[in-house]
Formats: structure tokens, C-alpha cells, sequence
């Protein structure tokens, strides 16, 4: 009898649509197009077309010792080449984005390979040798775990995912690294991560109207899907709060929710 | 020292410098509006200062419910996605013990 993984429990549109992201086996709708050019300008680590420096040589002229580990696992493209570490950070809206950190966190663990997650309240950073980052970054900006409006790419001043949208249901961005084009419909990025100009401004496509985010999100909201709707989620949050707040204390005795 | 009422708008958006400047021009021609301030977060967009609007503090003279309605009504023409209303006091109107220190009015 083989076990099949259910990654997150529950039965609720956002336990589903955390079920889809965290399994592997789930391919990520592809719902934009953006160049690698342009992938490269919005991280703004180097000149599209330019060289990736590097920290150490490849590893095939390193002569690495003889090693089971390093036979067993196959170095990332980046590893093998010797890039720099580089990283990718992304910022999610309160407001129905389509993943907040905590998730990405546990998407990119089942999905990645050599890197380095890091979660924050707001925002979601990664690090990865270089051509990694950018083929991270690539994925996930085209996938359906971005949104235009609900989250951005951004390397500082990240301030603004808890804050109301604006009038058009932009997230807040105090460098304002992307605008709206009121005539296309579309928002675009003039800045890259770090709020440096880009040479010309590269579209990220419309926004999913309100609808479209709340059957895509994976946040349980007052206004949208709460958590108590879903008892089997409580019920995993509940265990998860008894064994954190005992931590084993008593033990013998039956955890009472 | 007569203290004046403020109404607090909460726009359940942030909105523009555009559209707060016309909410102030439609409320300060009414006599009964003392001071409007405004307050939020602010942007830099091609190295000019910016800010977006999250609060309109508007003292009035005297609270009653044609100016409620007036109000409201300004605030029903420009803010369509829904606002709260609060009455209180939410700016400083007298001198406080640091302003005295840093001898500011």
C-alpha cells in the first residue's frame, strides 16, 4: 500500500490551493509571460547578457574529494558553476493574494533545490546561487502564485502588505518600483528589486479581479474563508498550539482542546 | 479655549494626494469647516515627495447632522469603495510638554 502525501489538511479552497502548491508533482499554471531579460532587470543583480561572477571554479576542475554525499546529490546548475549567492524576495498583500510567506516557505522546500528560504511577517526572501535565483524567480513570477497587484518584487523597503490598497487595488509601495497603466489595464514595472530605473518598463500583466484572488488565495480571512470553517485545519492548529505551549510537560495526561 | 469637534474619514482605500486635495477643496467651502488635515503613508516616486492619503481629520464648528450629511455626502461622490466616520479629537489643538521643551507652537 503506497502512502500518498496530503501536504496540508482540510477541504477548504485555501487548503486546496495549499495542497496544490506544496506538491511537487503539481505543475504551477503558467499564467504570464515575462523574458528572461526582464526577469534579470527586475532583480537587477547583473546586465542581462552579462557573465555570472563567480566565487569559487567550477566544481568539475575543482577536483572535489571523494565523497558518497556529493556522488549521491547532483549539484543545482549554479552550484556547478560556482556563482555568487544571490536572492529573490517577494512581498504578499493581507488582501487575498494568491500565497503569503509561510506558504512559499514550505512551497519552495518541497519544489527547490539548493537554496535558502527565509519567512517574514510580510515577505519572503530566497537565496540561491545566481542562475538558480533567476530561474526561481522566472517560475514563480509567470506562475499563478503571483499576482500584479497583490504582491511584489521587492528587495528593500518592502513596507506595505498589511496596509489598505490603493484606488486601484494596488498593494502599497513607498518607492513605487510599479504603476498602473490606467489605459492598458496592466501594471508595470519602472523600478528593479532594489528601486534602481529600469531602461523600459516591463509588464507583469492586468490583476485577477477580487473574485478570481479569492478562489486562488491560500489565506483564510474574516471576509473571505475563516479558519473555523474548516475544522480540520482548526483542529491541526490546535494540536500544533497544545504541543508548542507544553512541549511535552505531562505528557501522560490527554491534550484537552 | 472652545474646542472644536473633528470627523475622522477612514477611506477603506489609500487614496491619491489628487483625490484628497478635491475632497479638501469641496469641504473647505463650507463655513462651517475650520481645518481639514490630512495623514498617511509617503511614497517616493521620481525623487518627489509623495504621500498617499489613509486619514481626513475634519474640524467643524459644531457637530450636528446636517453636517454629518454634508459630509457624507462629499465623501459618497469620491470615495465609491466605502469609508468609516468617527467623531472625537484627533489632532493636537494646544500645546503639549515636549512642544514647550522644543519650543515649537
Amino acid at each position: 500500500m503506497g502512502y500518498k502525501a496530503q501536504f496540508h489538511p482540510g477541504t477548504s479552497d485555501p487548503s486546496k490551493n495549499r495542497k496544490k502548491y506544496m506538491d511537487p508533482a503539481y505543475k504551477l499554471q503558467k499564467i504570464r509571460s515575462v523574458s528572461d531579460e526582464d526577469v534579470v532587470r527586475v532583480l537587477g543583480h547583473r546586465q542581462p547578457g552579462e557573465d555570472y561572477k563567480s566565487v569559487h571554479p567550477p566544481l568539475e576542475e575543482m577536483g572535489e574529494p571523494e565523497c558518497p554525499i556529493r556522488e549521491l546529490v547532483e549539484p543545482t546548475p549554479g552550484a556547478k558553476a560556482g556563482d555568487r549567492i544571490r536572492y529573490v524576495q517577494f512581498t504578499d498583500s493581507v488582501y487575498f493574494a494568491p500565497i503569503s510567506p509561510y506558504q512559499r516557505s514550505w512551497m519552495y522546500s518541497y519544489r527547490y533545490r539548493g537554496m535558502d528560504s527565509g519567512t517574514l511577517s510580510g515577505r519572503h526572501v530566497v537565496e540561491a546561487r545566481e542562475r538558480d535565483v533567476e530561474a526561481i524567480a522566472k517560475e514563480l513570477i509567470e506562475s499563478e502564485t503571483f499576482d500584479a497587484a497583490r504582491t511584489g518584487i521587492r528587495g528593500r523597503t518592502v513596507h506595505g502588505h498589511a496596509l489598505r490598497l490603493d484606488e486601484n487595488g494596488i498593494m502599497f509601495d513607498a518607492m513605487q518600483r510599479y504603476v498602473f497603466d490606467k489605459s492598458t489595464g496592466e501594471v508595470k514595472y519602472v523600478k528593479d528589486m532594489v528601486g534602481e530605473p529600469v531602461p523600459a518598463p516591463i509588464s507583469v500583466g492586468k490583476p485577477l479581479s477580487e473574485n478570481e484572488l479569492k478562489t486562488r488565495t491560500t489565506i483564510y480571512r474574516a471576509d473571505g474563508i475563516t479558519i473555523k470553517q474548516d475544522a480540520e485545519v482548526l483542529q491541526m492548529v490546535q494540536n500544533v498550539h497544545w504541543e508548542r505551549s507544553f512541549g511535552g510537560f505531562e505528557p501522560f495526561k490527554e491534550a484537552k482542546f | 479655549m472652545k474646542i472644536r469637534p473633528e470627523i475622522q474619514i477612514f477611506p477603506f482605500k489609500l487614496i491619491s494626494k489628487e483625490t484628497a486635495d478635491k475632497i479638501t477643496d469641496e469641504l473647505t467651502r463650507f463655513d462651517f469647516v475650520t481645518n481639514v488635515s490630512v495623514h498617511g503613508p509617503s511614497v517616493n516616486s521620481n525623487e518627489n515627495e509623495n504621500y498617499m492619503v489613509g486619514w481626513i481629520w475634519i474640524e467643524v464648528e459644531d457637530n450636528n447632522e446636517d453636517v454629518q450629511k454634508i459630509i457624507k455626502d462629499v465623501c459618497d461622490e469620491f470615495l465609491p469603495f466605502g469609508y468609516n466616520i468617527e467623531l472625537g479629537r484627533f489632532t493636537k489643538y494646544k500645546k503639549g510638554v515636549s512642544d514647550y521643551i522644543n519650543e515649537r507652537v
